[in-house]
C-alpha cells in the first residue's frame, strides 16, 4: 500500500527526478558546503515551491550542522526529517460521521473539483456507503453533465438544477431530499472561483448560511481542492478560502504529472489546514490519503 | 505576503541608503534579493538567474550605484528587461494563409483550453469577420465534448457535433473535412488536457499534430502556473510546432512569473490574455501589462482603457483629467457609481492602480456589496448640486434632510462622506505622481478597439 503510493508518485517524479534530489547531486554532493553552496541550495528549495522560511530553516540547518562529508543520503534525511515534523501533523482522519455526512467540495477553475467529487464518491462506494453527489456549478457549460458522468461511474444518487439557477437553493433541496432518502454522504461540486472576486466568494459564503437553516453543522467539512502545478498563488488561496468558508482540509491534485505539491509546505507552515488527499489520476482510483512519509519521500526522491 | 517586486527593490535600496554608501558587494546582495522575489513570483531558476545576469550588466553600464535615486533606476531596468523578454510587442495570430486556416490547443488538464477554444473563436469572428468551427478532440474527459458545443451553440458559434466511438485523429479528419467542404475560413481544434509523464497522450498530439498542417498551435496556460513551467513548455514544445501561448486566468491576483519562464523557454509570443469565465473575456496581449504585474506596479493603463469603454472616449477623458487634479465631485462619483458595477466594483478599479493594495482592503470592506452602492446613489440624489460640488457644507440639518430624503441613517451619510473625502485625497495624491502622469497620458486611450472587458459580475 505505502509501496504502491510513492510508485504511483514516482512515476510521475521520476521522469524528470526530484529537482531537489538532482540539486543535492549537482550542488552540494562531495562539495565543502560554504555560503555560497547553501545559498545556491537555498535557492533551489525556493524554486521547488518550498517557499522562503522553509528554504532558509533548511539553509540554517545545514549551515549549524557543519556537515563535512556532505553525502547524499545525509542531506536528504535532514531535510526529510524537517518535512515530516511540518506535515505529518497534518495528515487527515475524518473522526465523526454524522448520519448525513455533508461535505462541499470549493476551489479556483480548473483545479480538479468535479473530477475529486467522483474520485471522493468512489472511496465512500468502496466502503459500502450510499453516496449522493451535487451539481451546485449551475455556471459552467456542461458541468451539470460532467458530473453525472461522474456520479454514474460511481453508482451515486445525482442532485441538479436548472442552468444558472441558485446554487445555494440547489444544495438546500438536494440536502433535504438525500436525507430522506437515508444517504449516508452527498458531496457537493461547486462552481470554480478565483479567491478575489468577492461576488464569487460571497456566492459561496451564501450557499454555507443557507445550508446552515437546515442544521447549524451543516457542510461538515469544507474542502479545499488546489491545482498541484499552481505556484505561490495557492498559499493565498488557501488563505481566503480558509477565512471565507474555514476550509477543514485541502486536496492537492495532478501530483501525477511533473509538478510535487512542494507549496504544501508553507501552506502548511502559515495556516496548518489538515490535508486529506492528493490526486493522481484521472480515473476514479486516482485519490491516495495524504501520507506525511510518503510525500516527502516522493519529494525527494528517497526510495 | 505578496509584497511587490517594486516595494521590496525600493526596500532593499532604503536601507543601503540608510548606510551612507552602496558599492559593488551590496548590488550583488540587491540582486540576490530580486533573484529571490522572482522565484517567489513563480519565475522559474534557470530564467531568474539568467534575468539577473542582464539586469546587473545594465545596472552597472548605467551606474546605477552612483545614482541619485538607485532604487527608481533598477526598477526601470528591471521593469524594461522584463518587458523585453515577454516580447517587445504584441504579436497577433496570422490569419492571411490558405483556407481553412488550422489551429490547435494544447496543454495540461484544467489549463482553459476549452474556454479559451470558444473565446478565440469569437474574438475571430467579431474582430476579423470570418466564418469559425470548433471542434473537440477530447474523448477522455467526461461531457467534454457538451462542453465545447455548449460554448458554441450559446455563442452562435458552429461547432462539430458529438463525436463517439472515434479516436481523436479520426475527429480532427472530420473535422478539416467539414471545414473544406463547408467552406470555412478557420478551424479551431480543442484537444484533451495531457501532462508530459503521459507518454500515450503525448503521442497522441504529436501525431495529431504531423498529419495536418496547423497554421497555430497554441499553447494553453495558467498564469498561476509555478516552478514546473519550465518543464511543461519544454514538453510542450518538444512534442508539438507551438507558435505561441494563450495565458489565462490573469483575472486572478497571481504575480504571473510563469509567462516569464514559458516565453523563454519556448521563444514563442504570449498571443492572448484570458481574463475571466466569459467567453468576452478575452485580449491580445501587451508585454508591458504582465510585466508591471510581475514588478507589482499595478496597470494604469489597463484601468483607463476600461474606463474608456465603460464611460464612451469623452467621459474617461474628462474622468482622467479629474483623477489627475483631484477635482472629483460627487456628481462624478454617482457616474461612477453606476459604472462601477459594470466595470468589476471597486475593486476591479483599484486592482489596476499601483500601491492601493493596503487601501483596497478597507475600500472592500467598507463597500461590502451592491447594496451600497444602491444606498449610496440614494444619498447623493438626495443632495442639491451644492450639496454634491461642495460636500463640505453638510452639516447636521442637511445630514438630517438628506436621511428623510434617502431613508438611510446618518450613519450611512457619514461613511460615505468620508470614504469620498479618502478617496478625492488618493487621486489628487496620484494625480502628482510623474509616473502615473506619463502612464496615463501615454496609455493606448483612445484606442477603442482593443479595450477590454475584465472582470464582470458573472450572473
Ligand atoms: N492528471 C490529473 N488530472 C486531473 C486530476 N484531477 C483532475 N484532473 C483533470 O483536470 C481537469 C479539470 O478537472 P475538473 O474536475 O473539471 O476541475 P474543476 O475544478 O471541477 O473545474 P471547474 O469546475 O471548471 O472550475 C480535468 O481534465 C480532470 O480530468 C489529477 O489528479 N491528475
Ligand atoms: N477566471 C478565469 N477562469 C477561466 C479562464 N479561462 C478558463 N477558465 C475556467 O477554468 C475552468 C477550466 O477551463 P476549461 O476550458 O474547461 O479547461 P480545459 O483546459 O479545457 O480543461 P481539460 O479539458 O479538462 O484539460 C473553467 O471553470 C473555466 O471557466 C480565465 O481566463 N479566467
Ligand atoms: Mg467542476
Ligand atoms: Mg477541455
Amino acid at each position: 500500500m505505502v509501496f504502491g503510493w510513492v510508485k504511483k508518485l514516482k512515476k510521475g517524479l521520476s521522469k524528470s527526478s526530484s529537482k531537489i534530489s538532482e540539486g543535492i547531486n549537482t550542488i552540494i554532493k562531495g562539495k565543502k558546503i560554504d555560503e555560497k553552496i547553501i545559498e545556491e541550495f537555498e535557492e533551489l528549495l525556493i524554486s521547488s515551491d518550498l517557499g522562503v522560511k522553509f528554504s532558509s530553516e533548511v539553509a540554517n540547518k545545514l549551515r549549524s550542522k557543519k556537515l563535512i562529508d556532505s553525502s547524499t543520503e545525509k542531506v536528504k534525511i535532514l531535510i526529510s526529517e524537517m518535512l515530516i515534523e511540518i506535515l505529518k501533523p497534518l495528515e487527515n482522519k475524518r473522526k465523526t460521521i454524522s448520519p448525513l455526512h455533508i461535505i462541499l467540495v470549493v476551489g479556483v477553475n480548473g483545479a480538479g473539483k468535479t473530477a475529486t467529487v467522483g474520485k471522493i464518491a468512489n472511496k465512500f462506494l468502496s466502503e459500502k456507503k450510499k453516496v449522493g453527489v451535487v451539481a451546485a456549478d449551475t455556471f459552467r457549460a456542461a458541468a451539470k453533465e460532467q458530473l453525472k458522468i461522474w456520479a454514474d461511474r460511481t453508482n451515486s444518487s445525482f442532485f441538479s438544477g436548472e442552468e444558472f439557477s441558485d446554487p445555494a437553493a440547489l444544495c438546500f433541496e438536494s440536502i433535504k431530499k438525500a436525507q430522506d432518502m437515508g444517504l449516508n454522504f452527498l458531496i457537493v461540486d461547486t462552481a470554480g472561483r478565483l479567491h478575489n472576486k468577492k461576488d464569487l466568494m460571497d456566492e459561496l459564503s451564501k450557499i454555507i448560511r443557507v445550508i446552515k437553516k437546515l442544521d447549524e453543522k451543516f457542510p461538515h467539512e469544507v474542502v479545499l481542492v488546489l491545482d498541484g502545478n499552481i505556484g505561490q498563488n495557492s498559499i493565498k488561496q488557501a488563505e481566503i478560502f480558509k477565512e471565507i468558508c474555514s476550509i477543514n482540509s485541502i486536496i492537492i491534485t495532478k501530483l501525477d504529472g511533473t509538478a510535487k505539491g512542494g507549496v504544501l509546505v508553507p501552506i502548511a507552515q502559515q495556516l496548518s489546514i489538515p490535508i486529506s488527499y492528493i490526486g493522481v489520476g484521472e480515473q476514479k482510483e486516482d485519490l491516495l490519503d495524504f501520507n506525511a512519509d510518503n510525500f516527502s519521500k516522493a519529494l525527494l526522491d528517497i526510495n | 505576503m505578496f509584497q511587490s517586486l517594486t516595494e521590496k527593490i525600493t526596500g532593499i535600496f532604503d536601507k543601503l541608503k540608510s548606510k551612507g554608501f552602496i558599492n559593488e558587494e551590496t548590488l550583488d546582495s540587491v540582486m540576490r534579493e530580486i533573484r529571490v522575489a522572482l522565484l517567489e513570483s513563480d519565475v522559474s531558476i534557470s530564467v531568474a538567474k539568467e534575468f539577473i545576469e542582464k539586469v546587473k550588466i545594465k545596472a552597472r553600464g548605467k551606474e546605477v550605484i552612483k545614482s541619485v535615486s538607485p532604487a527608481q533606476m533598477v526598477i526601470k531596468i528591471v521593469n524594461d528587461e522584463l518587458t523585453d523578454i515577454l516580447g517587445s510587442e504584441n504579436s497577433e495570430i496570422n490569419l492571411n494563409a490558405k483556407t481553412p486556416i488550422l489551429i490547435l490547443m494544447v496543454g495540461l488538464q484544467g489549463s482553459g483550453k476549452t474556454t479559451s477554444t470558444g473565446k478565440l473563436a469569437k474574438w475571430i469572428i467579431n474582430n476579423k469577420n470570418k466564418k469559425v468551427l470548433m471542434a473537440s478532440l477530447d474523448i477522455y474527459r467526461p461531457a467534454a465534448q457538451e462542453q465545447l458545443i455548449s460554448l458554441g451553440k450559446a455563442n452562435d458559434i458552429e461547432t462539430l457535433e458529438a463525436q463517439t466511438k472515434k479516436q481523436p485523429l479520426e475527429i480532427a479528419s472530420i473535422a478539416v473535412d467539414k471545414a473544406k467542404n463547408e467552406d470555412f475560413d478557420i478551424l479551431i481544434l480543442d484537444s484533451a488536457g495531457r501532462n508530459q509523464v503521459d507518454k500515450e497522450m503525448m503521442n497522441e498530439i504529436k501525431n495529431i499534430s504531423k498529419k495536418f498542417k496547423f497554421n497555430e498551435t497554441l499553447l494553453v496556460s495558467d498564469a498561476m502556473t509555478g516552478q514546473d513551467a519550465v518543464n511543461t513548455a519544454k514538453a510542450f514544445s518538444e512534442a508539438v510546432d507551438l507558435s505561441g501561448i494563450i495565458l489565462t486566468r490573469i483575472d486572478g491576483d497571481s504575480r504571473g512569473g510563469a509567462a516569464l519562464s514559458m516565453k523563454h523557454i519556448t521563444s514563442k509570443p504570449i498571443k492572448f490574455l484570458g481574463s475571466g469565465e466569459k467567453v468576452d473575456d478575452f485580449e491580445s496581449f501587451h508585454p508591458d501589462r504582465i510585466a508591471n504585474r510581475i514588478l507589482g506596479m499595478g496597470d494604469v493603463v489597463t484601468l483607463v482603457e476600461k474606463a474608456a469603454k465603460e464611460v464612451d472616449e469623452k467621459e474617461a477623458k474628462e474622468l482622467q483629467e479629474k483623477f489627475l487634479k483631484g477635482r472629483f465631485t460627487l456628481l462624478d462619483y454617482y457616474k461612477q457609481l453606476e459604472q462601477l458595477t459594470k466595470m468589476g466594483g471597486f475593486e476591479g478599479i483599484l486592482k489596476y492602480l499601483p500601491g492601493m493594495s493596503g487601501l483596497k482592503e478597507k475600500v472592500e470592506k467598507s463597500l461590502e456589496n451592491e447594496d451600497i452602492f444602491k444606498k449610496q446613489k440614494a444619498i447623493i440624489t438626495s443632495m442639491t448640486k451644492k450639496e454634491k460640488i461642495f460636500p463640505d457644507i453638510i452639516k447636521a440639518s442637511r445630514k438630517n434632510r438628506i436621511c428623510k430624503g434617502s431613508g438611510s441613517s446618518i450613519q450611512d451619510i457619514n461613511k460615505l462622506l468620508k470614504q469620498f473625502k479618502k478617496m478625492s485625497q488618493m487621486m489628487k495624491k496620484m494625480g502628482k505622481d510623474r509616473n502615473i502622469q506619463n502612464m496615463m497620458k501615454t496609455g493606448q486611450f483612445n484606442n477603442l478597439d482593443k479595450m477590454i472587458d475584465t472582470n464582470k459580475f458573472r450572473n
